[in-house]
Formats: C-alpha cells, sequence, structure tokens
C-alpha cells in the first residue's frame, strides 16, 4: 500500500513562472520559481556581472546561484526521478543584528512504498522517490524552499545582503549558494518530520530521521519514545546525537579534536564544562594553558564585567591566571582584551542568561593573543560559589583549556555526531541539525559561518553521509 | 616545633581527665559539624558575604591534620566593593573560672613582593553570658563580647598577620567563681571588599582551652576527697 501525505500545508496561490531549470547529473534538480511577476527569481532590476555569476538582473543572478547549487547537489546525489524544489522570496524573519536566511523542508512524503527500507515510517518525497525509482507524485514539487527577500535591507542585517557570485568570496556578504546547499540538504531528507516541540509524529508514525536520533540520558531513539521523552530530548543538550554508521564511520576524518575545558582543584566543581568557542584570539590546542581560576569583581553586585581596565586588585587577582568575567556592558572582545592587558592567560566568560550550550564568544580583534570560552549561567554561578573560598590571589581552582584525546569536536566519545538540541528549543532549528560544537564548522549547522561551503560529503563535511544514513 | 608537640600532648591528657570543666580542643576537620558541638556563625559585615568556611588546602594547608583541616575567613566575607568586614566565629558555651589557657593558630597568606598585601586581623573576644551569641547587629557592634582576650595584628598593618601558622595563646582572666562563657573569634578588617584596601584570607587552627596545672590538681584532690568521704560513712 502507498500511504502519501502533503507535509505542509502550503496554501499559497503562487504563480509559477518562467521554464523549469534542468541540471545534467546524477540526480536532475528543477526549480519551480514560485516567485511572482517582478520579485524573487523574476526581479528585474539591473546588476552587474559578480564572481561568476554573469546574470545581468537580479532575478537571473539568483536563478544562476540556485543552479549553482543544484549542480552541486546534482552531483553527489543519483536518482532516476527529477526532484522539483518549489522554491521563491519572501520576507522572513529578521532585525537588525539577526536574519533567517532562509528555511526549506519536504512539502511531499511518503511511507511504505515498494523498496521502502523500513516499513511505518516516513520518508522525504526525494528520497522516496529515488527508492521507488519512480515518480509517486505525479511530478508534484516534493521540496520547498524560501529565501529572505529582505536580507541586507534596513532593519535585517543593514547592509549584509545575499553574495550571488558563484566564486565564494563574499566577503562581509552572506554566501547565497552556501545558504542554498544548506536548505536543499533539509528538502532532501536533513530534517526531522516530527514535531520536537510536542513530540508528536505525523499521523503517529515516526519518520526515518527518529529512527536514527538517540538520546543518551533515555537511551532511546526518538522512535522508541513518548511524545513527552521526545519534548524532552528536544533540549537535551548536547545528550542528543545521530546514530546512523555513516556519519560516524566518516567524522574522524571530517571532525577536528574538541576543544575542552576541565576543571579541578575542588571536588564540588571539578570536571568536563560545556564550551563555547570564541572568532577571535588563538585556537585552543593541545598545549592550552592550565592556570588557577580568579573572577573579575567590579559591580556592587558581585559581578565582575571587566568592560574598562581592570582595577589594582582585579589585576593582581587573574595576573597569570584564567580570569572569570560575566557577559555583559560591553562586547566580548573588549572584557577579554582588558584581561589580557591586566595579565590573565585566558579567560572564561559566565553568560548571563540561562541556557545551554554556550553560544560561542562573537567579535574580531586581532590583538588578542589569550584564548577565550563561553560557559553557561549555571556552569558560571557554580564556579563563582565555590570561588567564594578564595584568598586574593588564590583559588585553588584550576581550569585547563585543552584538546580532549578521546573526543571530536562536535561528536560524543563513540564519534557519533551531536545534533542541535538547545535549551529553550528553538522552532525551526532545534534537531535538524549538527550542533554548532562541531568544528571545522559542517554545511547543516543552524547557523551560517564565515566559511565557504561547497562541499558535501567527507572527508569536508557530513551532510551526504547523514542522507546515505537515511537511504541516500 | 617541640613546643607545639609538648601542648598537644598535654592538651589530650588535660581532655580527658577534664571533660566537663570547660576544656575544648577543635581541629576542624569538618567545619559542617561545628553547629550540632555548639559552635555559632555570625557575618555582621556590611553586606554579608560568606561565613567562616573549610579551609581551602589550594591557598595554604592546615597546621596540623588533613590539608584542609582548618577553618577560613575570607576578604569575601563582604560583598560590597568596599565595607567593613566582622565576621565572628563563636566557641560553643564553656564553664571558666580563669586561669586557663585559650591557645590558636593563625596564618594569613603568603604574598609574593610585586604583590600589594591586603592586611587581615583577628580579634578574640570573651563573653561572660552563658550561651549568648548576641554579638550586636552591625560590623562595628560587639554585643556580649565587649572583653578583648587578644587581638593578631590590631593596626592592620599590611604584612602584620603571621604568614606562616604561627600559635598565640592566652590566660583566661579570672572570674571569680565558674562562669558559663564563650569566646568569640572576630574576623575584623576595615576598608575591606573588592575595591578595598583590606582584607585577604585567614586560617585558623588547633584551638584549645586548658585548664592550668593547679586547676587539674584541685579536681584530682577533690576527687579523692570524696571517696575518702564515702569509706567514713
Amino acid at each position: 500500500m502507498i500511504a502519501k501525505q502533503i507535509a505542509q500545508n502550503v496554501a499559497l496561490a503562487l504563480a509559477l513562472l518562467g521554464a523549469p531549470l534542468a541540471a545534467q547529473a546524477a540526480a536532475e534538480i528543477i526549480i519551480v520559481n514560485a516567485d511572482g511577476p517582478g520579485e524573487g527569481f523574476n526581479d528585474p532590476t539591473p546588476v552587474l556581472p559578480i564572481g561568476g555569476n554573469t546574470g545581468t538582473t537580479l532575478g537571473q543572478q539568483r536563478l544562476n546561484a540556485f543552479q549553482f547549487a543544484a549542480d552541486i547537489w546534482s552531483k553527489q546525489l543519483t536518482s532516476a526521478v527529477p526532484i522539483r524544489i518549489k522554491s521563491n522570496f519572501d520576507p522572513l524573519t529578521c532585525d537588525k543584528d539577526s536574519a533567517t536566511l532562509g528555511s526549506a523542508g519536504a512539502l511531499l512524503i511518503n511511507r511504505d512504498f515498494a523498496g521502502a527500507p523500513r516499513a511505518n515510517t516516513w520518508y522525504h518525497g526525494a528520497l522516496s522517490n529515488k527508492l521507488l525509482g519512480a515518480d509517486d507524485f505525479e511530478g508534484e514539487p516534493v521540496i520547498r524552499a524560501r529565501f529572505n527577500s529582505n536580507l541586507g535591507q534596513a532593519n535585517c542585517l543593514e547592509g549584509g545582503g545575499f553574495y550571488l557570485g558563484t566564486d565564494g568570496k563574499h566577503g562581509k556578504l552572506t554566501d547565497l549558494v552556501g545558504v542554498l546547499l544548506h536548505e536543499f540538504g533539509h528538502g532532501l531528507g536533513f530534517s526531522n518530520l516530527t514535531n520536537g516541540q510536542t513530540g508528536k509524529q505525523q499521523s503517529n508514525i515516526p519518520s526515518s530521521w527518529d529512527h536514527l536520533l538517540y538520546d543518551l540520558t533515555t537511551q532511546k531513539t526518538w522512535a522508541e519514545m513518548t511524545d513527552a521523552e521526545r519534548v524532552a530530548s528536544g533540549i537535551n543538550s548536547r545528550k542528543l546525537i545521530w546514530r546512523g554508521a555513516n556519519v560516524t564511520q566518516a567524522s574522524p576524518k571530517v571532525l577536528q579534536a574538541a576543544p575542552e575545558l576541565r576543571i579541578s582543584g575542588m571536588a564540588s566543581v571539578a570536571g568536563l564544562y560545556q564550551i563555547g568557542t570564541a572568532s577571535f584570539g588563538p585556537q585552543i590546542t593541545n598545549n592550552g594553558p592550565t592556570s588557577e581560576v580568579m573572577p573579575v569583581v567590579d559591580q556592587a553586585d558581585g559581578r565582575g564585567l571587566a568592560c574598562e581596565p581592570l582595577s589594582t586588585s582585579n589585576a593582581q587577582a587573574i595576573r597569570g591566571k584564567t580570569a572569570l568575567i560575566d557577559r555583559g556592558a560591553c562586547t566580548f572582545s573588549v572584557k577579554v582584551k582588558n584581561a589580557q592587558l591586566a595579565g590573565a592567560v585566558a579567560v572564561l566568560v559566565a553568560d548571563h542568561t540561562a541556557g545551554s550550550p554556550p553560544p560561542g564568544l562573537s567579535g574580531d580583534d586581532p590583538t588578542i593573543t589569550i584564548p577565550s570560552v563561553r560557559i553557561t549561567k549555571d556552569d558560571g554561578d557554580k564556579l563563582k560559589l565555590a570561588l567564594k573560598n578564595r584568598s586574593r590571589n588564590r583559588s585553588g581552582i584550576f581550569a585547563a583549556l585543552g584538546i580532549s584525546a578521546t573526543q571530536r569536536a562536535g561528536a560524543d566519545e563513540q564519534g557519533r555526531l551531536l545534533m542541535f538540541a538547545p535549551n529553550p528549543y528553538q522552532p525551526g532549528s532545534s534537531v535538524s541539525h549538527f550542533d554548532t560544537s562541531a568544528s571545522p564548522d559542517l554545511l547543516m549547522e543552524p547557523f551560517n559561518t564565515e566559511s565557504v561551503k561547497r562541499n558535501l560529503d567527507a572527508p569536508f563535511d557530513l551532510t551526504f553521509p547523514l542522507l546515505k544514513d537515511l537511504g541516500w | 616545633m617541640k613546643a607545639i608537640h609538648t601542648l598537644t600532648a598535654f592538651t589530650l591528657i588535660a581532655l580527658a581527665s577534664t571533660a566537663n570543666a570547660g576544656a575544648l580542643i577543635e581541629g576542624f576537620d569538618d567545619v559542617t559539624t561545628l553547629g550540632g558541638k555548639g559552635w555559632s556563625f555570625i557575618n555582621n559585615s556590611t553586606s554579608a558575604g560568606s561565613n567562616w568556611f573549610q579551609g581551602n588546602d589550594g591557598i595554604f594547608s592546615s597546621q596540623r591534620g588533613a590539608a584542609n583541616s582548618y577553618v577560613s575567613a575570607s576578604y569575601t566575607s563582604t560583598n560590597s566593593l568596599s565595607g567593613t568586614i566582622s565576621n565572628w566565629l563563636l566557641t560553643p558555651t564553656l564553664s571558666l573560672h580563669g586561669g586557663e589557657t585559650l591557645s590558636f593558630f593563625t596564618r594569613t597568606e603568603a604574598v609574593g613582593s610585586d604583590d600589594k598585601a591586603f592586611a587581615d586581623r583577628l580579634e578574640v573576644r570573651l563573653s561572660r553570658q552563658g550561651g549568648s551569641a548576641n554579638v550586636g547587629s552591625d560590623a562595628n557592634s560587639l554585643g556580649d563580647f565587649s572583653m578583648l582576650l587578644t587581638a593578631v595584628n590590631s593596626d592592620l598593618t599590611p604584612t602584620g598577620f603571621p604568614s606562616d601558622w604561627k600559635m598565640f595563646s592566652v590566660v583566661i582572666p579570672d572570674m571569680k567563681g565558674l562562669a558559663d562563657a564563650r569566646i568569640g573569634f572576630r574576623y575584623w578588617v576595615t576598608d575591606a571588599g573588592a575595591n578595598g584596601s583590606n582584607g585577604n584570607y585567614i586560617g585558623l587552627d588547633t584551638i584549645s582551652v586548658v585548664p592550668v596545672p593547679s586547676t587539674l590538681a584541685c579536681l584530682g584532690l577533690g576527687l579523692i576527697g570524696m571517696a575518702v568521704r564515702r569509706r567514713r560513712q
């Protein structure tokens, strides 16, 4: 029996304009242009050719970039059935400092078709067609993808719009080809069909994703869990992993050894801590500093913001040591620079907002020479409590920033990839991405990063190994 | 060192024979048990922070026993950036009548020559008001503990507090008969806090209150006397 379902009720009466574009490859990818006249892919605004993109209108350059990304995916995939992606530019969520660049998902899903690897399991439409070897949806688009039409305009990362060149030299702009590759990945299968916020499955049937998403705490896959267990698992930060064999096998070739923060010296706080790494200062290396932790205190409520040059007392406390500083009131790089000028050898920035995992420390300052990491508010509070038993110069609590002997950045100790499961839950991001701790950055992390991504497979990326786990 | 060993040996003998006569020995193996043994913690500092706490052997080790087996007070006694510390540690109620010797060891952190030394001060005070824990309600008050027995670095000189364990002894003044009393250790530092000029971290260890040898002898004689009386009946 063949059962089909429309995954998303996209009741958009969008005119399908423009002829479908076909790519010559192992799997044909076809854009179904869902933009109206004069907008998005049809925008007639004249532009100069840029970075390998020869289009002379904004709309044509967008289409060219789309085709370029589609060609990269086409070479990676094999399918006898053309993959149709219904796509357009829409105003998506954004503000001054952040923006949704794009979104994509399966428009059609399928189960119990001939050749389905698992019975009673949902598959993304593109994958089910490949496995079936025929188009079970009669030429309908199987993927829906949207890209932010306002990006770069006022109150939407102003000045930081899409770079439409295909050469990856995007500078301060956002590389559209990279965003397209990422979003196509979601549509092809890299997304959970089960709602992580409610735990509810489509028609109470698990997706292929649920069978490979595994919680280290409950030691169950999402297919084995109740709705409530899935809700809890969706925020089980850095305890939610991908159990597919292809990803696990490839991960040592792709991921670097993980940076880690190990606290020692006082039993009540000893152990490994979750960290977010900094975009400035040196990479954390195997020979990273081990030094005593001392807090900066410059506020009446006991916090240390380090937004100004440090007082003599604070400077004496942290000289040659790891400074513990609170987030807030000024940029991370200013705090770290002030600690560095006072003689600190490393900095821990304690978050002021609850939640885990700790995001990285953003910013830029080429004069920073000491490593710094962010820790969660809970961990910061725990350390500060223990640090009350300190003198002016010593705490007896030590921090070692270094490289794990057993763990890769973004994987558990067995090499299984950590999946993005922040607390609180982030609809649209949680559970359907690799965790942000992966290093080097992966295509399917939830946030766009500086590094240009043109690779889908090992030894550079793990997107295709994950799709292979699903059946691609 | 010889003197210390002699004292300890003597203290143990004294304890064994005069358990009910106000003797005390405390080595601070576990500060969390002090409350159950009758000790009190009262922090009257400006914007009070930490009470006296278990010694931190990452700063220095104890005078004797396990490395962290001492009690500490630190400049974190106040949460204010600049304020006065008055952080009290009171012994259990003791039956004293004067002449007993109180001894204890204390020290502060040793600092490098390039580092500023933050002055510490410890006062030892006596209350003769039974089990009273009245030390007043602010950083300057003394409550029932108006009698100063001794002070370490009373002038708050930057390097005036010993930076290695040092024993201090004081004889309890004559109380004209047995009195229930408590001894208060007061970590008292002005101009303290994160931005203050004073206040660092002190340890306190091996506190003992030892009856004078003549007291021991009298007690022994008294016991013999009773025995004699009984025999006569």
